[in-house]
């Protein structure tokens, strides 16, 4: 009886033990999947350079950390993606949704390697902040944009999702489609383009369901 | 060869002891006799030393009724011969009435014909009719001579040295005698089959049956197995006579005697159901079981009888080789008690606690294994920078 009982502990003991694993997002070890934060306006402006203060200094910008739905795995490449949303329902978990005050540094007049290295130096400042305690158990795309909207205007509506505005839009990155709780290793956050002209792309990257816009 | 075996065996058992009563026991108590091959009563004997469980009777081992027939009548016999020699030495000396008080009483006549001695009869009847005819009392020895004629007895050779006038009054009086008008006997017993004996003649019906005997007085007697015989005498008159026995339980040693009469020279009756009866009571065993064991082809015909209050409640036979003896027995025996009643047969395995205990403790090992394969570590995933 005495052994039962002790048994029976152990099983509970086991059922309520669960394994915490660790997954770090990453922009990569040279800033590589920084291309969403240095996109350029068509008059060649980076997108950061428009919320610059008058008297210069950091943009006082947030960073959304968002966990997209897909309902199941397309590819990992942006076009990929958006033809697998066009017929899926994916959507941001609103529960999921983490504001994080991310002041960006003013890249104005910079070499696209300085701003780089300036962008992801103010971004090393978010290293050990928590965005999900518990990750999604399905499969999902982290996505972190980043907006001159601030984390009290975004987490006004506790529970719902509110838009991001394409004018406030500062950069944008996002994953690969992972089942969180499967991956080995870092998750790395990045920005599919091939030119610097990239501000169309960031607002595709930072909607809702990404959509694709031509 | 078999006979031989047979016979060997019973004088090893009856010279054996049979234990007395039954002994004391919360379990129902079971009489044990084996007979023929010797090797089936140390299989039996070894099942009593193990006390298997799943076995609640206590068994007794016994022995056959060692009680031989009793010839009690001898003594009785002697007697009246005695009377008969006593009465003649009377006659001779002219001592008429001695010699008429010499040959007894009626009762004397209802003993002897009663115990079959019909010729010791005819001659008692006779020297009776000498003694009245010495005496001069021609009446009186008339009725006794018809008494011959009535009885059906045979005129004794003991008339060829008496005077002839004797053994004319015996003839005249036995023909007077079974000229007489005849009584129809119906009779009855409270024990059946019972053999009724007339004037002396066994077995000449078996009751109930009807009898023709001629007017006067005669014997009846009833013998039944398992019952005391019964002496009884009537007087026959009329066209019709009802006589109904009661009869007594035999004592056991009556009823020992009996078997050993009846069935102990014959091995194909052993098993009968009067047989069984006959024991039963002989061994004061309301419980028997009769096992006989028989070599036959390189083994033994095992054939069991259990009898509940002497009635047959069940029989069993199976062959068996001789290294299997004492299971075969053990299983015969367990046979014969399941279908006496006397034990329980073992419970389906379903029905067994034991059963349902180890599937249920199979089941949880099985369950308690699969969970613990299946089973997995609940993961949480913690996302940061």
């Amino acid at each position: 009886m005495r052994r039962l009982t002790l048994s029976a502990w152990i099983l509970v003991l086991l059922a309520g033990c669960n394994e915490v694993r660790q997954v770090r997002l990453t922009f990569g070890e040279e800033g590589e999947g920084l291309d969403g934060f240095l996109c350029r306006e068509d008059d060649g402006d980076y997108l950061l350079t428009r919320a610059v203060p008058p008297g210069g200094g950091p943009v006082p910008s947030s960073l959304v950390i968002d966990f997209v739905r897909l309902g199941g795995l397309p590819g990992c490449r942006s076009g990929q993606l958006i033809r697998w949303c066009a017929d899926h329902d994916c959507a941001v978990i609103p529960e999921h949704r983490v504001c994080l005050p991310a002041p960006l540094p003013d890249i104005t007049g910079l070499p696209r390697p300085e701003a780089r290295g300036r962008v992801r130096e103010a971004l090393r400042r978010l290293s050990g902040a928590t965005v999900a305690s518990e990750a999604p158990e399905e499969f999902i795309i982290v996505r972190a944009t980043a907006t001159l909207q601030s984390c009290d205007e975004l987490e006004a509506s506790p529970g719902t999702i509110a838009p991001l505005k394409e004018e406030e839009l500062v950069g944008c990155a996002y994953s690969c489609p992972a089942l969180l709780d499967a991956v080995e290793g870092d998750v790395y956050l990045g920005f599919d383009t091939l030119t610097e002209q990239c501000a169309q792309g960031v607002r595709v990257c930072a909607s809702g369901n990404l959509r694709w816009r031509p | 060869m078999l006979s031989i075996l047979r016979l060997h065996l019973l004088l090893v058992l009856l010279a054996g002891t049979a234990s007395g009563a039954e002994p004391t026991s919360s379990m129902p108590a079971v009489t044990i006799l084996v007979m023929g091959a010797p090797e089936a009563r140390p299989a039996v004997h070894s099942l009593m030393e193990l006390r298997r469980p799943g076995f609640p009777v206590a068994l007794r081992l016994v022995a056959l009724p060692s009680h031989a027939a009793e010839n009690g009548d001898d003594g009785a016999l002697l007697e009246l011969e005695r009377r008969l020699q006593e009465a003649r030495r009377h006659y001779i000396d002219a001592e008429f009435s001695a010699c008429l008080q010499s040959l007894g009483d009626e009762g004397v006549l209802t003993q002897t014909l009663g115990a079959g001695q019909r010729q010791l009869a005819a001659r008692l009847l006779l020297w009776r009719v000498a003694c009245h005819v010495g005496m001069g009392q021609e009446d009186a020895a008339r009725r006794v001579a018809e008494e011959v004629g009535v009885l059906r007895l045979e005129i004794p050779a003991d008339v060829g040295v008496l005077p002839p006038e004797v053994g004319r009054m015996m003839v005249r009086g036995a023909q007077a005698g079974m000229a007489r008008a005849r009584t129809s006997l119906r009779i009855t017993s409270d024990f059946g089959p019972a053999r009724i004996s007339l004037d002396g003649r066994p077995a000449v019906c078996i009751a109930p049956c009807s009898l023709e005997a001629l007017e006067g007085q005669h014997v009846l007697g009833v013998d039944a197995e398992g019952r005391q015989p019964a002496v009884q005498v009537i007087a026959a008159r009329g066209s019709e006579l009802e006589v109904a026995f009661t009869t007594l339980p035999a004592t056991p040693e009556l009823a020992a005697s009996q078997w050993t009469a009846h069935y102990a020279g014959s091995s194909a009756a052993l098993d009968s159901a009067g047989s069984v009866r006959l024991l039963s009571l002989a061994l004061r065993a309301p419980r028997l079981v009769l096992l006989t064991a028989e070599a036959e082809q390189e083994g033994y015909r095992l054939r069991g009888t259990f009898a509940l209050e002497g009635r047959v409640a069940a029989r069993t036979e199976r062959w068996t080789q001789p290294k299997a003896l004492q299971e075969t027995t053990e299983g015969a025996l367990r046979d014969l008690l399941i279908q006496g009643h006397v034990m329980e047969p073992a419970p389906a395995l379903y029905q067994r606690r034991d059963f349902w205990i180890a599937v249920g403790v199979a089941a949880a090992v099985a369950g308690a294994t699969t969970a613990a394969l299946l089973w997995k570590q609940p993961v949480r995933t913690e996302v940061g920078f």
